[in-house]
């Protein structure tokens, strides 16, 4: 008999356990971290010119540096991308590319809700400073949203 | 006043900025040499000028093909970018051969041959304009990104389809305007100091032609074969 409510406490430990890691997990996937998500592309071609490089090379610093929880928690992501790629190609016509060009979007669940060209990067290349400061404002005002 | 006032100076400083960045070094180079090398200063800036022009017409196309919807951005802006740059390469080392003399036309007379390559070798207006012309075509990434991201929505934005990529182009001839009439005038000097001006012409042609030669390997190796990456 004791044997019996042995086993019984057992089973209703491991259930209880399996319930709570069940649990935990579904509320992981639950955070917002993993429905809503900021992406920061940096399309480019074969060919790097030295400020394409430059743009690329900042641009991942100021992220890096301004954001690091966020990027550890997925909520923000860094995708450098060839679009002479050919399966990278579709991306020319939905961002309306016409040079190497950083892009930030806003991603929730599957659906794209908006996304801004970062156009001024190409005009604060002489100054660290202002592009950093440029990159890291545009990408607060979208993980702030 | 000051809001007519900043499209202008906008589009002047962004064709600065595309002039002074590292994109176009090889193609100024070749632009200041040509340019500067003329008989005299008011050569030079008659030169210049029409090299300017060469750069504003080239602009003021891509404007209009873009307003009147013939071809998207991207299309034109990729386009120009990925083969004017493969074209420029072999033009350059045609060009340069018939610079240094090595290449010769195969027709009309001689006077007219030699009339012709010298004319060419000393960096005539109609040389000028034509390399304003292939040059401001051959977009590279920071151009591509002024001129399309910020000089056309400026068009647009002003109902301006002339007169900004006209100051678009001016902006990017500038600073190898001014390079050229430092070089004309400090080779001047030196030639008549030493007394050795016809040298000094000889020799400003064959650096010329040497660099349209090199440059046009360097841009065959770069956007040709992609084999060299810098």
């Amino acid at each position: 008999m004791k044997n019996a409510k042995k086993h019984v406490f057992a089973v209703f430990a491991v259930l209880i356990f399996l319930t709570g890691t069940t649990g935990a997990s579904e509320k992981q996937t639950e955070i917002p971290s993993e429905k809503e998500k900021i992406i920061v592309y940096y399309f480019h071609g074969s060919y790097r010119c030295p400020s394409c490089a430059k743009i690329e090379k900042w641009s991942y610093e100021a992220i890096k540096d301004s954001f690091p929880k966020a990027l550890k928690e997925n909520r923000l992501l860094w995708k450098p991308v060839n679009v002479e790629k050919p399966e990278n190609s579709h991306f020319i016509k939905k961002y309306n590319l016409f040079t190497k060009s950083l892009i930030i979007t806003e991603v929730k669940g599957e659906k794209q809700t908006k996304w801004k060209n970062l156009e001024k990067v190409w005009l604060l290349l002489r100054d660290q400073r202002e592009f950093f400061a440029y990159v890291t404002q545009e990408v607060r005002n979208y993980l702030d949203n | 006043m000051e809001n007519s006032l900043i499209p202008v100076f906008s589009a002047i400083w962004f064709g600065i900025l595309t002039s002074i960045s590292p994109c176009p070094l090889a193609t100024n180079i070749l632009a200041i040499t040509y340019i500067g090398k003329q008989k005299n200063s008011y050569g030079t800036l008659i030169a210049g000028l029409f090299y300017t022009i060469g750069r504003a017409f080239a602009y003021v196309v891509i404007g209009f093909i873009i307003v009147f919807s013939l071809l998207s951005v991207p299309e034109i802006s990729f386009f120009l970018q990925e083969n004017m740059n493969k074209i420029l390469g072999p033009l350059l080392i045609i060009a340069g051969l018939f610079i240094l003399e090595i290449l010769s036309f195969g027709f009309g007379g001689f006077s007219f041959r030699e009339n012709f390559q010298k004319r060419l070798g000393a960096g005539s207006i109609v040389g000028a304009y034509i390399l304003g012309f292939i040059f401001a075509l051959s977009f590279c990434p920071i151009s591509a990104a002024l001129f399309f991201g910020s000089i056309i929505p400026l068009s647009l934005k002003y109902e301006s389809r002339l007169v900004l990529p006209i100051l678009y182009g001016v902006g990017t001839a500038l600073p190898v305007l001014l390079f050229s009439l430092l070089i004309s005038c400090s080779s001047r000097f030196a030639g008549n100091i030493f007394n050795k001006l016809t040298a000094v012409e000889l020799w400003l042609r064959r650096i010329t032609g040497l660099l349209f030669f090199i440059i046009g390997i360097y841009f065959c190796m770069k956007y040709l074969f992609r084999i060299i990456n810098f």
